[in-house]
């Protein structure tokens, strides 16, 4: 097993938001860059979420207008489980058990990430093989990290929840139509500070005006380069929160891309705090017990 | 900031809004050829039939190795198919098995003896087959099973429960490192009543009883690599073995509670087991090789820190045994074992450990055979993924500190696609004596290759 531990945050922090603020940000068409960001940043994107993922990667070639795979994708299946915590919910733990490829099924990861900057993550990875937990780190916060989320074009930086006090926001412009939705196009710059432990220098981000979804990112490396292009589809209205079903992470350096899809999603369903701990890493009865009644609220 | 970064004013100057209207044209749709589910959205995962297959892994195996010094030929010519199957059977019923199956053609070129040939050219072993019921906080387990406790990756301090196959001494995979046994296994889940930062701590108790009491599986003689008995100076027909066997009433027993509280694991055992290495007794006309009772005391902990997780653990080992040289006397001592280790992750650019790990016989005697007073070894491994996690190279070392001998792995991982791997392994000995825990290996180089399918 060699994919470090990184729960996928990523379709929770960048691809969800709220209907409840439709009409609020309709016709905001005042707003400066940072509080568009701010209430981005602050969407409610759900209690709980329970999905099926699905993680394909490969180097890719232009096959018309579309992107194709070039070499047989390596495909990676998870079942994932996540709950918020906290004073404002921005605390979350999550339970990710692997299910493909063969050789990596029922490896188990058990992650604490806090809203606190300062607090580094809690992680456990559980591995049949050795048949005990293991607690692992995900490296220090003050400097890039490389390396990416199991071999994907995902790095470990883009599966991250940003902190908006890290970067400086400028809007850019108002498109009328993006992916048929009205949007803002915001240029985030790291902080100096950021900067320092960022594999980015920029991003620009398209945001759905009516929900807050950020539907395109572009990422520049640290040498102002386009690096990736990280694109949002097939949006669904699930429990009254809009969900990115596909996000696609483009390597425009390295020519290879990368899928992750939610095969299956539940949005606010009732998730016990004792699943969200080590005995569903060893536990297997508890650990079905639970699944199953979380496998029957998907959609 | 640094200097490649261009702030706000600057990036305007640059790139306008045609250019990023262009981007934006720019974009292709996305697909990853053949890979259905991106336009399905079928509900395969959620079948029945998915669910049953989804709880089952086969491995089919081949590994190759070769002696490079002594022997000097093919020591392993080996395949193998392995099934692991888990599955809830009701609510609160669980089951899991774990067999494999293997056939060592190298045992067909007629070197070996017809012993070694019964003994180890085709063997079926069953490593995990038991049942659980669990229910509100409680989960009991029985059946044939592994139990691994501790900290410590490179030795034995308190991980006492379950003991080892070392037909082929270190170089047994990890999957295959440990016999299982048949044990009644509680486990009882519960959570500090208290709240620090929003955070309870998560506790656990264990209760390991185990009647099938099973020892280190050592090479029989005529294996490649059957041990040298050294200053004993005995052939292996001499010794007779004297193993624990099944036995309610001397069963092993083994308790551990353990804490999870933000950045910290502790953990706490006390058990009674049985030696898993022989120690000898001279009888008329044999050696008897028995596993005496010893009880053990210990405990370990994690810490997490930005990097690095600390670990350690300390186990106190009383009324173990060693032989003495010369007179096959026994002695009755205490022993204390300490790992002291740091796990590392440097960013994602690769990954290290390292663990200092002593065992202290609390004995006078110089004459301790086989064994020293003090053992004292550091342990590494450094690790690092190359071309999207497709290879992994590793490196593993173990120095024993007061006679200076060593042990060198470099490994080749290679993931050919999600169901084919590759491993390219060569080791290597640095050894002086002959009666060192070393020294055993010291002409054992060899490489190895090894594919497998899974599916």
């Amino acid at each position: 097993m060699k994919g470090r531990l990184f729960i996928l945050t990523i379709m929770a922090a960048i691809t969800v938001a709220t209907a409840g603020t439709d009409k609020a940000m309709a016709n905001s068409t005042d707003l400066d860059a940072r509080t568009i960001m701010q209430r981005a940043f602050d969407r409610d994107d759900g209690r709980t979420q329970v999905s099926a993922q699905k993680l394909s990667t490969c180097r890719y070639a232009m096959k018309g207008k579309n992107l194709v795979c070039a070499e047989k994708p390596r495909v990676k299946k998870f079942e994932s489980i996540k709950k918020d915590y906290g004073p404002n919910e921005k605390d979350t733990r999550s339970v990710s058990i692997l299910v493909e490829p063969p050789a990596e099924r029922g490896i188990g990861f058990l992650q604490y990430d806090y809203e606190d900057e300062n607090k580094d993550a809690d992680q456990w990875m559980y591995l049949s093989a050795f048949g005990k937990v293991k607690r692992i780190v995900s490296g220090n916060e003050n400097e890039p990290k490389e390396g990416s989320f199991f071999g994907s074009e995902f790095g470990y930086e883009d599966m991250e929840r940003p902190h908006l006090d890290d970067y400086t926001y400028q809007l850019l412009k108002e498109e009328e139509v993006y992916q048929g939705r009205p949007c803002w196009v915001v240029e985030s710059l790291p902080t100096p500070k950021q900067a320092r432990k960022s594999n980015y220098s920029r991003s620009i981000s398209w945001i759905d005006k009516e929900r807050l979804l950020t539907l395109k990112s572009i990422v520049y490396n640290r040498q102002g380069k386009r690096a990736k292009r990280i694109t949002m589809r097939k949006v669904k209205q699930i429990d009254g929160v809009w969900v990115a079903m596909q996000v696609n992470v483009n390597n425009l350096i390295s020519k290879r891309m990368s899928t992750i899809k939610f095969s299956h999603i539940a949005i606010n369903v009732d998730v016990d705090d004792s699943f969200l701990t080590l005995r569903t890493l060893t536990d297997g009865a508890f650990r079905e017990r639970h699944m199953k009644t979380y496998r029957n609220t998907l959609q | 900031m640094s200097s490649t970064v261009l702030c706000a004013e600057e990036w305007i100057d640059i790139v306008d809004e045609d250019e990023v209207e262009f981007i934006d044209d720019a974009e292709p749709e996305f697909d990853v050829d053949g890979d259905p589910s991106l336009d399905s959205g079928s509900n395969e995962r959620w079948s029945k039939l998915d669910n049953l297959l989804s709880s089952t892994h086969f491995t089919l195996r081949h590994e190759l190795a070769y002696g490079i010094e002594q022997p000097k030929d093919t020591v392993v010519n080996r395949s193998s198919l392995r099934l692991q199957w888990e599955q809830a059977i009701s609510e609160h019923y669980f089951a899991r098995f774990d067999g494999k199956t293997s056939y060592d053609i190298a045992f067909n070129d007629g070197r070996f003896p017809d012993s070694a040939v019964d003994e180890y050219r085709q063997q079926d072993d069953i490593r995990e087959l038991f049942f659980q019921y669990s229910a509100g906080s409680v989960s009991v387990k029985l059946g044939k099973q592994i139990v691994i406790w501790g900290k410590a990756d490179g030795a034995v301090v308190s991980d006492i429960m379950s003991p080892r196959d070392l037909t082929e001494l270190v170089f047994t995979s990890i999957e295959d490192a440990r016999r299982g046994q048949i044990m009644l296994v509680f486990d009882y889940y519960y959570r500090g009543k208290q709240a620090f930062e929003g955070i309870t701590a998560q506790r656990q108790w264990t209760l390991v009883i185990n009647p099938d009491v099973k020892v280190n599986e050592f090479p029989s003689a005529g294996h490649p690599y059957a041990y040298d008995f050294g200053e004993l100076a005995i052939s292996e027909d001499l010794i007779q073995q004297k193993r624990p066997g099944f036995s309610w009433r001397d069963a092993e027993v083994g308790l551990r509670w353990s804490q999870t509280w933000k950045k910290f694991d502790i953990s706490f055992m006390v058990a009674e087991v049985n030696d898993d290495n022989p120690v000898f007794e001279l009888v008329p006309g044999r050696f008897l090789a028995t596993y005496p009772r010893y009880q053990m005391i210990g405990g370990g902990f994690n810490w997490s820190q930005g990097n690095f997780v600390w670990k350690g653990e300390l186990g106190v080992k009383t009324n173990r045994r060693f032989n003495l040289e010369g007179s096959i006397d026994r002695r009755s001592t205490e022993t204390i074992d300490l790992a002291f280790g740091l796990d590392y992750d440097a960013n994602g650019r690769y990954t290290m450990s390292l663990e200092l790990t002593n065992q202290h016989i609390n004995e006078n005697q110089e004459n301790l055979l086989n064994v020293r007073r003090d053992e004292t070894i550091l342990y590494g491994v450094w690790s690092k993924n190359w071309f999207n996690e497709t290879l992994t190279t590793t490196y593993t070392f173990m120095l024993q500190l007061q006679d200076f001998e060593s042990f060198h792995r470099w490994e080749f991982e290679f993931d050919l696609t999600d169901h084919w791997r590759a491993e390219l392994q060569l080791d290597y000995f640095s050894a002086k004596e002959d009666d060192t825990l070393l020294g055993q290996l010291a002409d054992k180089h060899r490489i190895a290759v090894e594919v497998n399918f899974d599916f």
